[in-house]
């Protein structure tokens, strides 16, 4: 087995995992469609990111895209995502082999279908071990118990040879889970983790993963639409529009005071226990479609602030604060203002 | 005597399972077991409770889309269960339903006007062929559509649109009562805001009653006046919302209500998360007792061999737990 370090490129002081422009496209019969258009994060050990959109925002697309996992052709990746140093946009599979699962692995929003229904768990969680370290099935059995206990499974050494079918919605999210541990990855890429899943085993599964960033200092990405998992579980929020970034800062910033009209209207949106008795703050029309982008910028349509100056050219993200960046060509007009005369 | 517009007493629904045994008997499921509430005009029920407690199976009971195995039902001052066929297609005019997903319950051959005039062509009496397209036009534009929307098909909307659609279809025979079973949760976040209010709108303006189903506790405390919280086919908790929201009794919508995510930093902080092991157990595991007694942390000797029944309480408060209102509520009833 080749190991992270040896790849070209590893460096101990890089970045874990720094996303750099990032731009998946796709060829459609209505010309090229930009799922993701320029997004750039970092994200450093133990820390926890939520990317924050609705669907069609771009979300899985730029995680997908950072894994290798979106076919070339259809679409068309350019940017850089670099693990440890490591380039992995465009790179030789072999080094994505290596990268996936002991570097960077994924679970999927929906565990009962991700796992084969004619394979025992325990198999199913041992196997990239058993690939990987050339180890024997009775050992990868053992590992998958000691795997199973670490994500809180009850009973583990009796359920190791349980089928999928015979696991709840939330079991299989756990099984999920520490088939993604198996290696040990450095960070954990979570599609929706939770959505499929009530709200009681929500609970659980976001305990979890919030105990497995602190005590083995896994990085997390955690990819929701849901505003309120994204504030509890994360230290860093970016928000998506139709494939880029609008918003990025420490999530409880970002959530008390946002810098970009779409997040503000966003939380105005969501019921809470203290707008109770308001009406919900709405969002006019819908989500574009990727195929045809309002020009300048996307949001404009749906804006309460758009100005003539909104049409002229997509905003860039740039700084607006303390490790804050928004998107919004009047983000001093709207925002800075009220705060100075409040 | 004031009688509200609907009134559930002990409705019961179960499904027989065949067992794995050739001479065994089937094994019955309770979809719903026991549920007794009552909806006045232009309120608004909020049902919540996780999958598989028979949320889905009460609503499709109350519009005998399913026929109940039990219990009572009584809808306009008349028994609803007992309607001969042709009485019950009258019924249903005012009985109508919002369904989770707005891309399949749409026909997509049809028109917007089409689908919404559907209702007209199976009750011809209730307006003349020559004001369809006006009322379908006004209706599209209570929906917040326009009217050259008519002659578009399903397919050319959005999710929130095609709730609209819905919603505008379901408003067409002027129902007294509107089921939404999940009627927003398919939708984006930002929709779904406009949904809600959408729904109060018309609330407002038609005076039409609600029964709101959705597992989204935040929603459902928003809109409506009352809630029920359902587990296992039983109501464990019923009673008006803010009530139950901001002080629940039973053990289990204590759970369920201190699990939903929260915004704000400082709400979060006061909070105390109490974390139920496990989920849901199977149905058809037949116990005595309380059905939540495998999960909750009160339970004691009498929960394992009493079942709880939806006691009543203060301010039409009800509670099914031997150890709710251990406070003023238990005090109040042992004393009358």
């Amino acid at each position: 087995m080749i190991n992270i370090n040896d790849l070209p490129g590893y460096d101990d002081a890089a970045p874990l995992l720094e996303v750099d422009n990032l731009c998946v496209t796709f060829e459609s019969f209505e010309g090229e469609v930009a799922a993701v258009d320029g997004v750039s994060f970092t994200v450093n050990p133990g820390e926890t990111l939520c990317i924050v959109g609705e669907s069609g925002s771009g979300k899985s697309a730029s995680q997908m895209a950072i894994l290798g996992l979106l076919s070339t052709p259809p679409a068309m990746i350019s940017g850089s995502v670099r693990f440890c140093g490591i380039e992995l946009v465009h790179a030789p599979q072999s080094t994505l082999f290596t990268v996936r699962g002991s570097g960077v692995s994924m679970i999927f929003q929906d565990a009962i279908t991700s796992l084969n229904p004619s394979l025992k768990v325990g198999f199913q969680i041992a196997e990239v071990f058993c690939a990987r370290t050339g180890s024997d099935r009775a050992n990868g059995r053992k590992y998958a118990i000691e795997l199973m206990e670490r994500v809180a499974i009850p009973d583990a050494s009796h359920r190791v040879d349980d089928y999928p079918f015979q696991f709840s919605g939330g079991m299989c999210q756990r099984i999920m889970i520490a088939m993604a541990l198996a290696l040990n990855p450095k960070i954990l890429i979570a599609d929706e983790p939770t959505t499929a899943l009530d709200v009681t085993v929500q609970r659980q599964v976001m305990e979890l993963l919030k105990s497995l960033s602190k005590n083995a200092d896994l990085a997390l990405v955690l990819i929701t639409h849901d505003l309120g998992v994204a504030a509890e579980q994360a230290d860093k929020v970016m928000v998506m529009y139709a494939g880029r970034t609008v918003e990025t800062g420490l999530t409880d910033a970002v959530f008390a005071k946002p810098y970009h009209p779409y997040t503000q209207a966003l939380l105005s949106s969501m019921p809470d226990v203290t707008n109770n008795f308001n009406r919900l703050g709405i969002i006019n029309g819908s989500p574009p479609v990727l195929t045809k982008l309002p020009e300048g910028c996307s949001f404009r349509p749906r804006c309460q602030f758009a100005a003539p100056m909104c049409r002229l050219n997509r905003p860039q993200l740039f700084v607006s604060g303390p490790s804050r960046a928004s998107a919004c060509l009047r983000v001093n007009d709207i925002f800075k203002k009220k705060s100075s005369n409040v | 005597m004031f009688e509200p517009l609907l009134s559930v007493k002990n409705l019961t629904k179960s499904y027989l399972i065949p067992s794995r045994g050739f001479l065994s008997k089937p094994l019955k499921l309770k979809a719903v077991d026991g549920v007794s509430f009552s909806v006045a005009a232009g309120e608004t029920l909020g049902i919540v409770g996780e999958s598989g407690c028979g949320k889905s199976t009460l609503a499709k009971c109350l519009a005998r889309l399913v026929e109940p195995t039990g219990g009572q039902v009584r809808f306009k001052q008349r028994d609803f269960l007992k309607l001969g066929a042709e009485d019950l297609r009258q019924a249903r005019r005012d009985i109508q339903f919002i369904f989770q997903d707005p891309y399949s319950s749409l026909n997509p051959h049809m028109t917007v006007a089409q689908i919404i005039s559907e209702t007209w062509v199976v009750f011809p009496d209730l307006l003349p062929k020559k004001a369809w397209r006006d009322r379908a036009s006004e209706l599209v534009q209570l929906v917040g559509l326009d009217a050259s929307d008519l002659d578009r098909y399903p397919h050319q909307f959005s999710g929130g649109q095609r709730q609209r659609i819905g919603i505008a279809r379901a408003l067409a025979s002027e129902p007294k009562l509107l089921i939404c079973d999940e009627a927003v949760s398919a939708l984006d976040v930002s929709v779904q805001a406009q949904v809600v209010n959408l729904f109060q709108d018309i609330q407002d303006r038609t005076g039409v009653a609600l029964i709101f189903i959705a597992h989204d506790l935040t929603i459902v405390r928003h809109i409506a006046n009352r809630t029920a919280v359902m587990y296992l086919g039983r109501v464990v908790e019923e009673g008006p919302s803010e009530d139950i929201f901001s002080n629940p009794e039973h053990p289990y919508s204590k759970a369920l209500i201190s699990a939903a995510p929260i915004l704000d930093p400082n709400i979060r902080a006061a909070r105390e998360i109490i974390n139920i092991s496990g989920e849901l157990p199977s149905p058809l595991e037949r116990t005595a007792g309380c059905k939540f007694l495998s999960r909750c942390w009160k339970a004691s000797d009498i929960c394992s061999s009493l079942e709880p029944d939806l006691e009543r309480f203060a301010s039409q408060r009800g509670v099914a737990c031997h150890h709710a209102g251990i406070g003023a509520y238990r005090t109040d009833k042992k004393g009358k």
